[in-house]
């Protein structure tokens, strides 16, 4: 599928490894298929992929608790995250996708998010500005 | 035929006679401090959730009616601490509107111990976490003021109620964190997936004021440390899957993580910590950990089969207490001739002399179904 959207798979990546790594570390609250649990977890699916479109979002998907705390080695990690984004939301990542380095996630896991929930609403109003269609998603989430 | 009739009458008078009449609509009420060897069970009501029991009960009773003191009803695996300062228990509790389903409330509700009945209650974000109950699911800090509850919806926080002016604060995010153990003044910390701590020290509004976090000190993947701790003079003692210590103090506003030792030492047998309420301590700085032998990947949770106690300060075992039947929750009453009580896996109370390790009787048939944990009452 991602090679259908024209994007490249990450070299040496092990997309079954990381599917497993995402039932054993993520699933158990953002559910089967990330699609998250309307107004308590976050959907991914369909979604991350907008966090790319600026610098502070594309950080946020690492720093954020659940991610740079996972107990996952940090290129377990960077594969985890590439495969999740291709995977869940390669409709909303912007062109070119470059993908997560392990050097760049594991420079971010130790600078955690404090404040998750009112972060990610400022990030994603932000990068709506310039986004039509996430502006949409949002009112669609503020409205349900 | 007379005659009898006659007989027939003085005999049911005299029956009549016998009979006391015996008085009703009597309402007792309980002293303002529990003797030292009553006994809270919390019954979670592990099959039907929503009506759970804190059942109060005298563990020196052998008599089956009079050990049993009263119960107070605590929904949806209720979670509870005792205040010492005043005769209050505070318990947060989550109510459907429809019983069973509809909107959710969740209450911080405020019980008198004399009465054992509701004199308050604050509505608490609907959020609490409704966990297998733990003692840190709630504890109390700034000298009994502030009320600390443990959401997770899954996002992680803590909810501040001040519980003398029975009025909700804040809501402290605490992200990838869990629990809250007491520290002192008006801070709290939470243990974290990464293996740190994160501290939060409030304001006397209740708002966060500052916070810190410590170096990741245990390894998640390959010695899990427990969130069940043995307290004793502020200090935390947490015990590992393969049964180190690491004693945290929690004194100050900034937890002090000392150096680990173990628990097992040389024993054989592969000896490991388990259960539910695994963890307790007396007022003289013992400290009880439920014990299981052959310990596996995910036996964390088997009851254990004997208590050992240890001497927190001094790092060294003090007894082991082989339980009659095996144990999923602990608790030690805090006087100086102090008694082990112990869930058996037939959902009874064992009462054990902590001391000698004797086992003295079994607290059974009070109506309880699944009293999960225990706790010494004061």
């Amino acid at each position: 599928m991602a090679l259908a959207m024209g994007l490249v798979p990450v070299a040496g990546a092990d997309d079954h490894r990381a599917r497993i790594n995402y039932m054993i570390h993520c699933q158990g609250c953002h559910l089967p298929e990330a699609v998250g649990f309307a107004g308590k977890v976050p959907r991914m699916n369909g979604f991350a992929g907008y966090f790319l479109h600026s610098q502070e979002g594309r950080e946020f998907l690492i720093r954020v608790p659940g991610v740079a705390t996972s107990s996952l080695p940090d290129d377990q990690l960077t594969e985890l995250m590439n495969w999740l984004l291709l995977t869940y939301s390669a409709e909303q990542l912007p062109e070119p996708f470059v993908p997560f380095s392990v050097a760049e996630v594991a420079a971010l896991r130790p600078d955690l998010e404090a404040d998750p929930e009112k972060t990610r609403m400022r990030i994603l109003r932000q990068i709506a500005r310039g986004l039509p269609s996430l502006a949409v998603e949002l009112e669609l989430i503020s409205g349900g | 035929m007379k005659k009898l009739m006659l007989v027939a009458l003085i005999c049911a008078s005299a029956v009549f006679a016998e009979i006391q009449p015996e008085p009703t609509g009597i309402i007792e009420t309980l002293p303002e401090t529990w003797p030292a060897h009553w006994i809270i069970a919390h019954d979670a009501a592990f099959f039907h959730m929503s009506d759970g029991k804190l059942i109060v009960l005298d563990a020196d009773s052998d008599d089956v009616t009079g050990r049993f003191k009263g119960f107070m009803n605590a929904s949806f695996i209720g979670m509870f601490v005792q205040a010492r300062t005043r005769p209050e228990i505070y318990l947060a509790e989550t109510f459907r509107s429809r019983g069973s389903r509809g909107e959710r409330t969740d209450v911080l509700t405020i019980y008198d111990k004399r009465t054992l009945g509701p004199v308050g209650e604050v509505v608490l974000p609907p959020k609490r976490s409704s966990n297998m109950p733990t003692d840190y699911n709630l504890q109390l800090v700034d000298d009994e003021k502030l009320a600390l509850i443990y959401n997770f919806t899954p996002a992680q926080s803590v909810s501040v109620v001040d519980v003398v002016a029975r009025e909700f604060l804040a809501e402290i995010p605490i992200p990838g964190c869990a629990l809250t153990y007491p520290m002192g003044g008006r801070a709290f910390s939470s243990v974290c997936g990464d293996g740190s701590l994160l501290t939060v020290v409030l304001g006397d509004d209740g708002q966060q004021a500052s916070s810190s976090r410590t170096e990741p000190f245990f390894d998640v993947d390959d010695d899990p440390m427990m969130e069940k701790a043995a307290m004793h003079g502020g200090i935390a003692y947490f015990p590992t899957f393969h049964g180190n210590i690491y004693p945290v103090d929690l004194n100050g506003t900034v937890p002090v993580v000392g150096e680990p030792w173990s628990m097992i030492g040389d024993e054989e047998g592969g000896w490991r910590p388990g259960g539910l309420q695994l963890a307790a301590s007396d007022s003289s700085g013992h400290l009880y950990f439920l014990m299981h032998a052959q310990g596996r990947e995910g036996s964390h949770k088997d009851p254990g089969v004997e208590v050992w106690v240890f001497d927190g300060e001094a790092e060294s075992r003090v007894s082991r207490i082989e339980l009659s039947l095996p144990a999923i929750s602990i608790a030690v009453t805090r006087d100086d001739n102090p008694l082990l009580i112990a869930t058996n896996i037939n959902m009874e109370i064992d009462v054990y002399d902590a001391t000698s390790g004797n086992h003295l009787r079994t607290l059974g048939d009070f109506g309880q179904e699944t009293p999960l944990i225990l706790r010494a009452a004061h």
